[in-house]
C-alpha cells in the first residue's frame, strides 16, 4: 500500500467502469467492471464511499475528494483507498513514471502500459513487467507466414532482442503472408528481411542472424547463452521434428519454449508452451498425438511432392502468432512464477470459430523428460 | 456420352483418405480447414484408384489401367462428380496453371470450400472486391494489411488521423510514418508489398454523417462493397449508427470490428441490410441484457480515458473482420458469416471466443419496414 499524504492524487483507473447503485439503508452497492479481462467486483459499503469514488474521477487531490465527500482519513477511510489500490481500481501514482525504463519507450509503449495496469493491477507491477520484455532475449526458429508476423509483433510489445534463425530467402508468394517489402526484398534472405522488420518496429534493437536450417546436426550452441525464451515457428523438414529436436536442447539448457501453430493442419492452432520439467515436453506431446491417432491411419498420399501446395490464409497464420505472441508475453512476465501445469493444444477453426482443445499431461515415461523409466 | 475423358485427377495434395474400421467407410479429411467427411465403396477397385490418384493419368488412362467395364466407368464418374463437388479431387491441368502464382496458398484454401473448375473465378471476384475501412488505426491497419494477403486489391481508407508514437505499440506503422496521415503510411505499406497491384483511395476525413459516406461512395460503387467500422471516435455507436445508415441506402454489407478502447477484444457482427439483425436491432438487445445488472446504476463518468491495449489483440479482431470479409464475398450456403446477428468476446486469457446471439428487432427504424 503507497503512503496516503492528502496532497497526493489518487485517480479511478481508466480501464474500469465503476456503477453506484441508489442508497439502501445505511449502505450502497458499488459495481466494479473491469474492461480488459471483463472481471466483475461489487461490494457493500457506506454512501459516503459511493460519493468518494464519484470524486476520484476527478483531477484533484486526495484531500479535496475526501472533503468534498465528507471524509476525513482515518483508519477505516484508508483502508477501503487500500482496497481500491490493491484491486487495482484506482492508482496512487503516475501510472507511466518509472525510473526503470527510458522515457522514450515509455512513451511509445504507455497503451501497453496501461494494458499491464489493467492485468496486473499496480503500476509497479506493470513496471517491472514491462522491464521483462525490455530485457528479454528472444530465439525465433522460422521466418515465414507466422514467424515473421510472430516478430512483429514481439517488437510491437517492446520485445527488442533477438536471435533470428532460418535458411531461406523472401519468394513473391510472401506477399500473400508475411509483412516483407516484397517489391524490394524478394530473393533477399529472410534472416536479413526479418532484420528490416525489427528495425522498423523494435526500440533500439539488437539482432542476431543466423541464417542456417534446423536439421539433426545442428549445433545449437549457435543460440550463445542468456536466451529467455525459443520460439519455433520451423517448419521443414516438419513442425514435429523441429519441436523435438528444440525441446531435448532446451530441456538440458532449462530454456522455455513456445511451439507456435499455423501449419498445414494446425492453420489456426494456438501452439504450445513447453516449460523445462514443468509442462510437457514436444516428446510428451508427439506420444500423446501419436497414442491418440493410433487407430487413424491415412493411406499414403499418391501426390508425393505435396509442398506447396496446401492452403492457407494471413488471417489464420496472424490468428496463430498473436496466440503465440500472447503465450510469450503472458510467460515472460510471469516469469518465476510458473507452476507444474498439463499441456493443451487448441485448434482454431475458421469454418465456424470453435475451438478443439486437447488437453495433454507429462508423460511420466518419456525418453526425454520423464520422472520413471520405462 | 461420357462425362470425363482427359481430366488428370488427383487428390488434392491437402486432402487425408483413411479406412475406418468398418470394411467398405473411408473418411475424407480436408486438412486445411479440419473438416470431414465419410463415403462408403463397395467396389474395391475404386479404393485402388484413389489410392494411385497423383494425377498423372487421364481419366481415359484410369479406364484402361484399371480395366473397368462399363458400369464400373459409370460409378467412377459419379464418384469424382461427388469428390469434385467436396473440393477432394481436382484437375492437375488446370491447378498446374497456378504453380507459381503469387497467391496460389489462397487459391488452394478456397479450393476447400470451391470445386477446383471455380477456384479461379470466385478468386477473381475476391481480388477484385472493394474494401472500404472506416478507421485504420489499430485495427483498422491491420485489417487492410490481412485483406492485401488475400489478395483483395481495392481499398477506400477513411481517416483524418495523424500516425503518433504511441501508435506503433498496435498499428502497423514505423517510425518513419510519425506526422503522416495514416491512411496515406497504409497506402506506402501497401506499395512495398507490390507496387501497383493495390489500388487505394485514401480520404483524409473524419466521418461525420451517413450522407457524406454515401456521397463519397455511391458513384462508381463496385457491386462486391464492404463496409468495415474499424473507427471508435467519439464511440463505435457513433460510427456504426452512420455506417448502417449508409449501408440501408446502398443497401452494402458491412462489419463492425473489435477491439476499441471500452471492447478490447470484441468480435463485432457482421450485417447484410434487410438480411440479418443491424447494429440497432443488436443495441437493443443489448440495451436488454445490460438493463437487467446496472437498472437504476448511476454511471461514474471519466473523461479523456486511456485505456490499454495490445498488439495481438488488435491482430486477433482483425483476422475475425477479415475472415467475415471472405465469407461475405465467396457468399457460400454451406460457409456463411459466422458473426450474423452475434457479438463475441475473445478471452485473451483462455484464448475462448463467448458469443452472444441477437434477434431481429420487431421496431427497428431499419429492418422493420416492410416487415409484416
Amino acid at each position: 500500500m503507497t503512503q496516503l499524504s492528502l496532497a497526493s492524487t489518487p485517480e479511478l483507473r481508466d480501464g474500469v467502469e465503476v456503477f453506484l447503485y441508489p442508497q439502501k439503508g445505511e449502505s450502497c452497492q458499488i459495481l466494479f467492471l473491469f474492461l480488459s479481462s471483463r472481471r466483475r467486483l461489487r461490494i457493500t459499503c457506506k454512501p459516503s464511499f459511493s460519493a468518494l469514488l464519484k470524486e476520484l474521477s476527478k483531477p484533484q487531490t486526495l484531500g479535496e475528494s475526501l472533503t468534498n465527500s465528507g471524509l476525513t482519513l482515518d483508519a477505516y477511510t484508508s483502508s477501503f483507498l487500500s482496497f481500491l489500490e490493491e484491486e487495482g481500481i484506482i492508482t496512487m501514482s503516475n501510472p507511466l513514471e518509472t525510473l526503470l525504463l527510458p522515457k522514450e519507450y515509455v512513451e511509445q509503449y504507455k497503451r501497453q502500459v496501461y494494458f499491464l495496469l489493467d492485468v496486473l493491477k499496480s503500476p509497479q507491477l506493470a513496471h517491472a513487467a514491462q522491464k521483462k520484455i525490455f530485457d528479454a532475449h528472444i530465439a525465433l526458429f522460422g521466418l515465414g507466414a507466422v514467424g515473421s508476423t510472430l516478430l512483429q509483433q514481439l517488437c510491437m510489445m517492446g520485445f527488442r532482442k533477438f536471435t533470428l534463425i532460418d535458411y531461406a530467402t523472401v519468394e513473391n508468394n510472401d506477399i500473400a503472408r508475411t509483412p516483407y517489402h516484397i517489391e524490394s526484398q524478394v530473393k533477399s534472405l529472410k534472416v536479413q528481411a526479418a532484420r528490416n522488420l525489427v528495425e522498423d518496429h523494435a526500440f533500439d534493437p539488437i539482432v542476431f542472424l543466423h541464417n542456417t536450417t534446423l536439421k539433426t546436426h545442428t549445433n545449437l550452441d549457435i543460440l550463445g547463452e542468456k536466451i529467455s525464451l525459443i520460439a519455433n515457428t520451423a517448419d521443414e523438414p516438419y513442425i514435429g521434428y523441429t519441436n523435438i529436436k528444440l525441446s531435448r536442447y532446451a530441456l538440458q539448457h532449462n530454456i522455455p519454449i513456445v511451439a507456435a501453430g499455423g501449419f498445414d493442419a494446425h492453420l489456426a492452432s494456438l501452439g504450445e508452451l513447453l516449460i523445462p520439467h514443468m509442462t510437457p515436453c514436444a516428446d510428451c506431446y508427439a506420444t500423446f498425438f501419436h497414442e491418440r491417432l493410433k487407430n487413424w491411419r491415412p493411406i499414403p498420399h499418391p501426390v508425393k511432392d505435396r509442398e506447396g501446395w496446401f492452403g492457407g490464409l494471413g488471417s489464420l497464420s496472424t490468428f496463430s502468432a498473436s496466440a503465440a505472441a500472447l503465450e510469450i508475453l503472458f510467460f515472460i512476465i510471469s516469469s518465476g512464477d510458473q507452476q507444474v501445469s498439463p499441456g493443451k493444444r487448441g485448434e482454431f477453426l475458421f469454418h465456424d470459430y470453435s475451438l478443439d482443445t486437447f488437453v495433454v499431461d507429462r508423460d511420466t515415461h518419456c525418453r526425454s523428460c520423464g520422472t520413471e523409466k520405462s | 456420352m461420357k462425362k470425363f475423358s482427359e481430366e488428370s485427377f488427383r487428390i488434392r495434395p491437402s486432402v487425408s483418405f483413411v479406412p475406418l474400421q468398418q470394411d467398405g467407410y473411408y473418411q475424407f479429411f480436408l486438412s486445411d480447414i479440419r473438416q470431414s467427411f465419410n463415403l462408403a465403396f463397395s467396389d474395391k477397385k475404386y479404393v485402388k484408384i484413389l489410392t494411385e490418384l497423383d494425377g498423372s493419368l487421364s481419366f481415359l488412362q484410369l479406364e484402361n489401367k484399371f480395366s473397368l467395364t462399363d458400369q464400373q466407368s459409370l460409378g467412377l464418374e459419379r464418384l469424382f462428380e461427388i469428390l469434385i463437388e467436396r473440393c477432394v479431387v481436382e484437375d492437375i491441368r488446370i491447378v498446374a496453371l497456378r504453380s507459381s502464382d503469387p497467391f496460389r496458398r489462397v487459391k488452394t484454401f478456397i479450393g476447400s470450400y470451391v470445386p477446383y473448375h471455380d477456384v479461379e473465378s470466385t478468386w477473381k471476384r475476391i481480388s477484385n472486391s472493394h474494401a472500404v475501412v472506416i478507421g485504420v488505426g489499430g485495427i483498422g491497419s491491420w485489417v487492410v494489411s490481412l485483406l492485401a494477403q488475400m489478395g483483395i486489391k481495392n481499398f477506400t481508407l477513411i481517416d483524418d488521423d495523424l500516425v503518433k508514437l504511441h501508435n506503433l505499440n498496435r498499428s502497423l506503422f514505423t517510425k518513419q510514418d510519425i506526422g503522416s496521415l495514416k491512411t496515406l503510411a497504409i497506402d506506402r505499406m501497401l506499395s512495398t508489398r507490390k507496387k501497383g497491384y493495390y489500388a487505394v483511395t485514401s480520404i483524409a476525413e473524419k466521418l461525420h454523417s451517413s450522407t457524406r459516406l454515401i456521397s463519397l461512395l455511391k458513384d462508381n460503387l463496385h457491386p462486391q462493397t464492404v463496409l468495415i467500422n474499424c473507427a471508435d471516435y467519439p464511440s463505435v455507436a457513433n460510427t456504426s449508427a452512420i455506417i448502417n445508415d449508409a449501408a440501408f441506402t446502398l443497401n452494402l454489407p458491412y462489419i463492425i470490428a473489435g477491439g476499441y478502447n471500452m471492447h478490447l477484444s470484441l468480435v463485432g457482427p457482421t450485417i447484410i441490410p434487410r438480411q440479418t439483425p443491424c447494429f440497432h436491432c443488436i443495441s437493443y438487445g443489448m440495451d436488454q441484457l445490460k438493463v437487467a445488472e446496472i437498472e437504476g446504476a448511476e454511471r461514474v463518468v471519466k473523461e479523456h480515458r486511456n485505456l490499454g491495449n495490445l498488439a495481438p489483440l488488435a491482430a486477433i479482431s482483425a483476422s475475425f473482420a477479415a475472415n467475415e470479409y471472405l465469407k461475405l464475398i465467396l457468399d457460400l450456403p454451406q460457409l456463411k458469416p459466422t458473426m450474423f446477428g452475434k457479438r463475441g468476446e475473445f478471452n485473451f486469457l483462455t484464448k475462448k471466443l463467448t458469443v452472444e446471439e441477437y434477434m431481429p428487432w420487431d421496431k427497428c427504424p431499419y429492418c422493420s419496414r416492410g416487415m409484416p
